[in-house]
């Protein structure tokens, strides 16, 4: 079976940004593009050990009219078929189960948008909670839809960092595009690195490996091609550690405007 | 010794995502390691004997089920060796004469193959026409070895054999197979071989067994390779 | 590398040896946390509603008092939609649907956002009961605590029941009625693995109660005298409790479904069914609130006044309750049922004493008592459920016979007129009610990917009879599927014995072609279609097998062969 991407419209025109960077993805890569187009402002997603209740802002429920309508138009457009999810179960009447099946699903940064968190800057604890639960990578688009002609991974060394490059790699196989893989030295020398990678068997698959030896993460990331998609892996750290220190994940989202493609600690890749 | 989550699907032949509801609604004894799921085959073993539920213990399962035989033409006839210049005036006697003299395995009673090959030429004959007959006993021998054997017997004068286009017979095949799967997959190559003229035509010339098995190996790559691709063309 | 192998398999030793301990005691640990937060937060509730009621006591009699329901529900669904945004139900059924179908999954917030905003509806005065609140809460306790120890499903949903048990026993201070309700209720099945956490959690979330609110008999009383003609009486007050659950349980659901037809927002909607039940509550004090008093004074033959009025009441108590939870205000449905049947039962025994006055017929109480645990199970259709809370609240366990014919009674009866009971009505209807190791169930865990079947040989359109000799020499099935040659869909699908007559005519073989003599209007399903339609697809059409196609895509075949072997697994694997 085709892999497919579940996207939720919002019938705006940041939304149809959103979903053009989906689509161009889907595109790239050979996925099939399922659209909801939510009726209440909420659902649930029911993961193997937990579940989540997303709740959406206002904005995608304005003009239902329209929506489904400008979405398969969108879709279209990229050349895809326009595919519709319409929920079956519900927990209680107003509170659809969208099930998470899916092999990917994209989110804007924050879900519940204020339009200052739209842009840089924060990601929403829905979307880090689906991410931490998910079996799917989540992928966080651009607010404004560019295409993305390269694929960069940043690489940690942590188990959910080789199963990002192993999608990296598998991304750029479907999509043609090149690969490159950026490592930030902290605690750990080369030489660990070298080992991680060699214990997994990558070393063949790696050419472009640009490895920060000096300086601090935030200005070397300016080395991340413009055009790329960045795939990193996410640490599932605790909920104290991550108000006190904040994630990586954050950090490399506020600095970095490309579109992201997160592989949290349940993923299967 | 443990077992991931692929290994036990196998194992209870089941999908990998069976396993894995499973281990989620918690039916299946497992623990988690690392993040990943190992089961311990023996209490897995145990398990699976409380419920009834079947299971092949890992051994048994390497072993496989038992494997496709893959013999071929070419090595039965070559252990069955062939007889020339084999004499006699009917069915009886020409069975005699061959089985005293066919090279076959000391395990063998002869006394009873030829009793066993007279019962089952009652029952009709093997003569399939064209000058041929295909000798055999209903059922495997009791005493049978593990491969199968063909013998070739060319007759001195071809004999009427009784056969089914009552044309003479000038050469026998004598098998004895180990079980009926591989006398029927021995038995399809041979009819195979035998549909094509020239090859009895060449048979005819009662040719030593050199030529003879280079000639039938040649027609068994054929079968293989149609076989071949008509899989490749169907991609199963 | 040889350490690496040896520290697992020690660690996994050392697991194991803790599993071994045994999956049961690690459930009772875990079954007593749980029973100490569901108890807890039934203390909590009990304190809020008890602070709340006091704090209004003085408003309650100006005229304008029909206001305060009003706001109590309004702000009750303003603080369940808007500030919890959790999808407003009834708590009871959510709790029953997630043990169903999501392997007791809840959400960490509904484990307390219920008893807030039941507290606001209940003691303002809305007519609703305080235990499918802290249902609610303790089942999500129970479901966090078990996320949070990463427990399986079938553990997951032992605690979810743990917690519910908890929360009953601690609010009725009735462990039985907890372990009952819980079994009966809410998971539906009775295992001695599930058994003996509930059992503890029961015990846990009561004595948390007792230690925190003291041990009291919520409706105690004097002892009954019931000779035999009143347990033949009693025949009559389960005809008449179970009537009077029917009418409930219609009314109830009929307003749920005409106010939601309203289109106000949910606030304003709760707020006009709080007015409407504070000025019901003007002319009948008895309907608002939990309506516990009400209950006592019965129980103890205190209550005043004469027949017409006590069934006007009992009917005022039945509008109430369901202007009050149909239209969005929040709280549970026991102690209305309490009331309505004590009301009831006080009713009977006033016509029945009008009637026959020379017969010395047993006191109020009795046949209150009987009106309980008639409506009780007859609204709920769990029969011991209403048998263990009554004798429980009541403490009397001499009117034991009586009460368990009224309780069979009613429920029988209702299940006759009203077959669902409120709590499983939306689920039944959607198929949602899926209890352990029953055909649904067993069927709806199975699903087509689990069970598809792909090696078939794919066959074009475009060959002929003579190309298929040597497929079928191969395969391993007796039908084929067909694609197109060009776009790779499916077109249809070929059996061994639809062929099997022109297979052996050589003059056929190069003339038909497989496009010609396939089966197009075969039935498909699709991937993700239900196994029970699947099944019944299969049925209709009597077909063993049938081809699996997404999106014109072939993609294999599941069978009822296949489905048989994998239904006997799932049913030996849950019956375990």
């Amino acid at each position: 079976m085709k892999p497919q991407l579940l996207h939720i419209f919002r019938n705006t025109p940041f939304g149809r940004e959103t979903l053009l960077e989906s689509c161009y993805f889907c595109r790239t890569i050979g996925t099939e593009l399922v659209a909801y187009v939510p009726k209440t402002s909420k659902f649930l997603m029911y993961f193997e050990n937990d579940v989540v209740q997303v709740d959406l802002d206002s904005s995608f429920l304005s003009s239902p009219d329209t929506a489904k309508e400008h979405a398969t138009s969108i879709i279209r457009s990229s050349g895809l078929a326009p595919l519709f999810f319409d929920p079956k179960d519900f927990t209680a009447s107003t509170l659809p189960d969208i099930p998470t099946h899916f092999d990917y699903m994209c989110c804007p940064r924050s879900i519940v948008d204020l339009s200052s968190k739209i842009g840089l800057g924060y990601i929403g604890p829905r979307v880090r909670r689906i991410v931490q639960s998910a079996t799917f990578p989540v992928y966080i688009p651009n607010p404004v839809f560019k295409e993305w002609k390269s694929l960069a991974v940043l690489f940690g060394g942590s188990a959910n960092a080789v199963k990002a490059l192993r999608l990296a790699m598998r991304l750029s196989r479907l999509s043609g595009y090149p690969l490159k893989v950026f490592t930030q030295l902290e605690s750990d020398s080369r030489a660990d690195y070298d080992r991680v990678i060699k214990e997994n068997g990558l070393e063949d698959a790696i050419e472009d490996w640009t490895i920060f030896e000096a300086g601090k993460l935030k200005a070397n990331l300016y080395e991340v091609p413009h055009d790329a998609l960045v795939i990193l892996g996410a640490y599932g750290h605790g909920l104290i550690r991550q108000l006190a220190f904040g994630s990586k994940m954050e950090l490399i989202q506020t600095i970095l405007p490309n579109s992201l493609l997160i592989v949290g600690p349940h993923c299967a890749v | 010794m443990h077992l991931t989550i692929n290994q036990v699907a196998t194992l209870l032949n089941l999908p990998a995502s069976t396993v894995q509801r499973w281990i989620r609604q918690g039916n299946i004894p497992v623990y988690r390691h690392e993040g990943k799921y190992l089961f311990l085959e023996k209490e897995l073993v145990k398990w699976a004997q409380a419920q009834g539920i079947t299971f092949a213990s890992k051994s048994e399962k390497a072993a496989g089920p038992e494997p496709v035989p893959d013999h071929s033409l070419v090595s039965a006839m070559k252990r069955g060796g062939v007889l020339e210049g084999v004499r006699g005036d009917d069915t009886s006697t020409v069975l005699k004469a061959l089985v005293e003299t066919a090279p076959l395995a000391p395990s063998i009673d002869r006394e009873e193959l030829f009793l066993r090959l007279l019962e089952r030429e009652d029952l009709s004959t093997t003569g399939i026409g064209r000058g041929v007959a295909i000798p055999h006993p209903r059922s495997p021998l009791p005493h049978a070895p593990a491969e199968p054997s063909i013998t070739t017997c060319f007759l001195e004068h071809p004999m009427d054999y009784n056969a089914i286009d009552d044309s003479p017979v000038f050469v026998l095949f004598l098998m004895l197979s180990p079980s009926p799967k591989i006398h029927l997959r021995l038995l399809a190559r041979l009819s195979y071989a035998l549909r094509d003229k020239a090859f009895i035509d060449f048979l005819r010339g009662s040719p030593p067994e050199g030529p003879l098995l280079s000639r039938v190996a040649e027609i068994e790559t054929n079968i293989d390779n149609v076989r071949h691709l008509s899989e490749l063309h169907h991609g199963s | 590398m040889a350490l690496n192998v040896k520290v697992p398999s020690l660690r996994l030793a050392l697991l194991r040896a803790i599993w071994r301990i045994d999956e049961r005691l690690l459930l009772i640990v875990f079954a007593a946390i749980v029973g100490t937060g569901a108890g807890l937060a039934a203390v909590i509730l009990n304190q809020l509603l008890f602070h709340i009621h006091e704090a209004l006591k003085p408003l309650r009699f100006h005229w304008y008092a029909f206001i305060l329901p009003a706001c109590g529900a309004g702000l009750s669904a303003l603080f369940l939609g808007h500030v919890m945004k959790e999808g407003a139900g009834h708590g009871v059924p959510e709790v029953i649907y997630s043990v169903c179908k999501r392997g007791g999954l809840l959400r960490l917030r509904s484990s307390f956002s219920r008893l807030i905003s039941s507290a606001l509806t209940i003691a303002s005065g809305g007519s609703a009961g305080p235990e499918a609140p802290v249902v609610m809460s303790g089942a999500s306790i129970g479901s966090n605590i078990a996320r949070a120890f990463s427990l399986n499903d079938r553990q997951r949903t032992t605690m979810v029941g743990c917690g519910a048990a908890s929360a009953i026993s601690a609010i009725f201070n009735a462990p039985i009625a907890g372990i009952i309700f819980s079994v009966e209720v809410i998971l539906g099945e009775w295992t001695p693995i599930n058994l003996i956490p509930i059992g503890i959690a029961s015990v846990v979330g009561t004595e948390v109660s007792r230690l925190l609110q003291g041990n009291l008999i919520p409706f105690s009383h004097r002892q009954f005298h019931a000779s035999l003609l009143d347990i033949l009486a009693s025949v009559g007050i389960a005809v008449l409790a179970g009537l009077s659950s029917v009418l409930f349980t219609r009314l109830l659901n009929g307003t749920i479904r005409k106010s939601h037809e309203l289109a106000s927002p949910d606030w304003l909607r709760a707020a006009l069914g709080g007015a409407s039940v504070g000025l019901l509550g003007l002319a009948f004090p008895s309907v608002l609130g939990k309506g516990y008093d009400v209950v006592s004074t019965i129980i103890e033959n205190h209550y005043q006044s004469g027949l017409v009025l006590v069934a006007l009441a009992t009917l005022a108590k039945i509008v109430a309750t369901s202007l009050t939870i149909g239209t969005g205000g929040s709280g549970g449905i026991f102690a209305p049922c309490l009331v309505i049947g004590s009301l009831g039962g006080l009713a009977y025994q006033r016509g029945l004493v009008a009637c026959w006055p020379a017969v010395p017929w047993a006191e109020e109480g009795f046949f209150a008592m009987l009106g309980m645990a008639g409506v009780m199970s007859g609204t709920l259709q769990a029969p011991l459920t209403g048998i263990f809370l009554i004798v429980e609240v009541t403490g009397s366990y001499e009117v034991v016979l009586p009460l368990i014919l009224v309780s069979f009674v009613s429920a029988t009866l209702c299940h006759h007129l009203q077959p669902v009971s409120f709590y499983y009505g939306e689920l039944v209807s959607q198929g949602h009610l899926l209890r352990p190791r029953t055909d649904a169930r067993l069927l709806a865990d199975l699903n087509i990917l689990e069970l598809i079947e792909k090696d078939c040989i794919v066959i074009h359109e475009n060959m002929r009879l003579r190309d298929m000799i040597p497929i079928i020499e191969q395969a391993s099935r007796d039908c084929f599927p067909v694609e197109d040659s060009k776009t790779g869909d499916f077109l249809g699908l070929i059996h061994l014995n639809d062929i099997r007559p022109y297979l052996f005519n050589p003059g056929l073989h190069d003339a038909v072609i497989m496009g010609e003599i396939m089966d197009v209007n075969v039935p498909r399903v699709a991937p993700f279609d239900h196994m029970k339609d699947v099944l019944q697809l299969m049925d209709e059409t009597h077909s063993w097998s049938l081809p699996v196609v997404r999106r014109d895509k072939f993609m294999g075949m599941v069978s009822k062969g296949t489905i048989l072997d994998r239904y006997r697994k799932e049913l030996i694997v849950q019956t375990h």
